[in-house]
């Protein structure tokens, strides 16, 4: 399971890769079949070959051993009589004059059908076997086959002395009557050590072969995909945002990259005119925007004749800023709104408010504090101290007021309206003496001044 | 102390008496109280103690006298200090309810 997944985690990623993969896994095959059927192909030829050489060998040797000579040691089985030195230094001259050869002997059939003794052979079989030792048959068709002709073996035999591929032919008397046969052997591992030699010669051509592959592949994937490295390089800035929407992909191969990248450039221009299109409404829409936001706050500023201010979200770092400050609470829980309340009576008691004054203030503190807490979670509320009065001013980063529902919330009083939320603000207008309001997505930011000196005295 | 309630029942009238103030964090408990009222015919809220409400106390007086009165049960605020009896007004309680629901404080 994890080996199959391994497997697959490094199959991804581009096509250059995955298709190298492949025609690698693809090559290596077709290549291993063509060197393996040439290797078994040349593996027949050799045998074939040294077939050939081994039965040529012993034929030579047959044609040129004298048959009467050979009888004679029948007769007179003598190591060291005339005939035998003779036959043993003509397959000695033989085998010296064939390097593939590694035995030659003579056999000699004795009175029953199956059983063969050796006669002479070459001087190196002479630790092996001696004149009249017993010849074990391996193949008896092939040895009556060689009473008539020269023959080889169809394939290799093994006995205590090695494996050997083995030639026969007859050795005839001067009556044309076979009196025994020459066997001349080519041992295995000079066959083995040609096949290796072609083996590796099969091996080298195999990995020179998968090389040049792999590279031509390689190279020919690479060159077919570039276009697609284009277009990916090309989307991947679009989503980047950063891409230029105008810029557009030059591909001419004449195939489906080219229509692809067509595709591509007409994708982008739409996609180019949308933008521009949405960036004009969204301008346009800024502008209604700003239009409604001045008209409320002229219509609200006129009502409560400069009391009311709403301000534009830059505006109101000045207002924030103003005076000195007093001191801060952090409006997170219920409890905090009492907090706040009982800071406000406080400060401006100290600055000889009139209770009623204090009164009216603690109720404004209370709305704007539990605005915070019902709205936004939390809030930042500042007691400043300004020119001629108190200035407390709370901050969120909740998600706004909705501006076509100001004007209710300032002017609506009650629960006879059905606007539930923000009756606050009615009475905050009623008892501030002067009131800064900002609100967008980001937040909200009001401030209440209260003055020392009655506004209309 | 923020907000403390005494429930009085007799003759299945019963007398809630507060003592501290009325805004978001105490809301709750004087819904409970009123919530925990069974088998009563009249419900009187006495306000003598109370020291400060804002719109979310009037809110929930209105909520708990709108349960009230559709239960068939008569719902009376009494002894209301004038400034909380001020935020009363500006809300339009007594308009809603009926003047004689709300009782001033006599001083």
């Amino acid at each position: 399971m994890g080996k199959v997944r391994k497997l697959r985690m490094w199959y991804k990623g581009s096509i250059k890769r995955k298709m190298t993969f492949k025609v690698t896994i693809y090559v290596s095959l077709i290549l291993l079949s063509i060197l393996s059927s040439y290797y078994y192909i040349f593996h027949h030829i050799f045998k074939e070959r040294f077939q050939v050489e081994v039965t040529n060998i012993a034929a030579t040797a047959a044609s040129l051993i004298d048959g009467q000579e050979h009888n004679r040691l029948q007769t007179h089985p003598d190591e060291n009589s005339v005939e035998y030195r003779k036959i043993q230094r003509l397959l000695q001259v033989l085998i010296d004059n064939n390097s593939h050869i590694k035995h030659i002997y003579t056999l000699r059939k004795l009175n029953g059908v199956t059983k063969w003794e050796y006669v002479v052979g070459a001087d190196n079989t002479k630790d092996h076997y001696h004149i009249g030792d017993n010849y074990a048959v391996i193949d008896q068709e092939v040895i009556k086959n060689a009473n008539n002709a020269p023959v080889a073996n169809n394939d290799f035999e093994t006995d205590q002395w090695g494996t050997f591929l083995s030639g026969f032919a007859p050795i005839k008397d001067n009556k044309g009557q076979t009196v025994g046969i020459v066997c001349a052997n080519i041992t295995a591992e000079s066959i083995i050590k040609q096949e290796i030699g072609l083996g590796l010669w099969a091996l080298f051509l195999f990995v020179i072969g998968l090389e040049l592959m792999i590279h031509m592949t390689y190279v020919a994937i690479k060159k077919s995909t570039k276009p697609l490295d284009e277009i990916v390089f090309s989307i991947r800035g679009w989503q980047l945002g950063n891409g230029d929407l105008q810029e557009k992909l030059n591909i001419q191969t004449g195939d489906e990259f080219e229509v692809l990248g067509e595709i591509m450039n007409q994708a982008s221009h739409l996609l180019f005119q949308e933008k521009r299109m949405l960036e004009e409404d969204l301008e346009k829409s800024k502008m209604e925007r700003d239009k409604i936001f001045n008209v409320y706050r002229d219509v609200i500023f006129s009502v409560t004749q400069g009391k009311f201010n709403l301000l534009n979200e830059s505006k109101s770092n000045p207002i924030s800023c103003e005076g000195n400050l007093l001191t801060e609470v952090k409006i997170v829980q219920p409890s905090d709104v009492n907090t706040a309340r009982v800071l406000i009576n406080k400060m401006l008691a100290q600055e000889k408010h009139s209770p009623e004054k204090i009164n009216h203030a603690m109720l404004c503190i209370s709305e704007a504090a539990t605005n915070v807490i019902k709205h936004a979670n939390y809030g930042v509320m500042q007691i400043r101290k300004i020119a001629n009065g108190i200035r407390v001013t709370i901050a969120d980063e909740g998600p706004g007021m909705e501006m076509d529902k100001l004007p209710n919330m300032v002017f609506l009083n009650g629960f006879s309206t059905k606007i539930s939320c923000g009756y606050g603000f009615g009475i905050i207008n009623k008892f501030a003496d002067k009131i800064y309001l900002t609100t967008s997505r980001n937040g909200t930011f009001l401030a209440m001044d209260f003055l020392k000196v009655d506004k209309t005295a | 102390m923020m907000l403390e309630i005494k429930t009085e029942i007799v003759n299945e009238v019963a007398t809630l008496h507060f003592d501290g103030f009325l805004d978001i964090s105490t809301v709750d408990s004087i819904e409970i109280s009123v919530s925990k009222l069974i088998d009563i015919h009249e419900v009187n809220l006495d306000f003598d103690k109370i020291t400060f409400v804002d719109s979310t106390g009037i809110g929930t007086i209105s909520k708990i006298l709108r349960k009230l009165n559709s239960e068939g049960v008569t719902a009376k605020i009494r002894n209301i200090p004038a400034g909380v009896f001020e935020v009363f007004e500006i809300l339009g309680l007594p308009e809603i309810f009926g003047e004689e629901v709300f009782q001033m404080k006599n001083y």
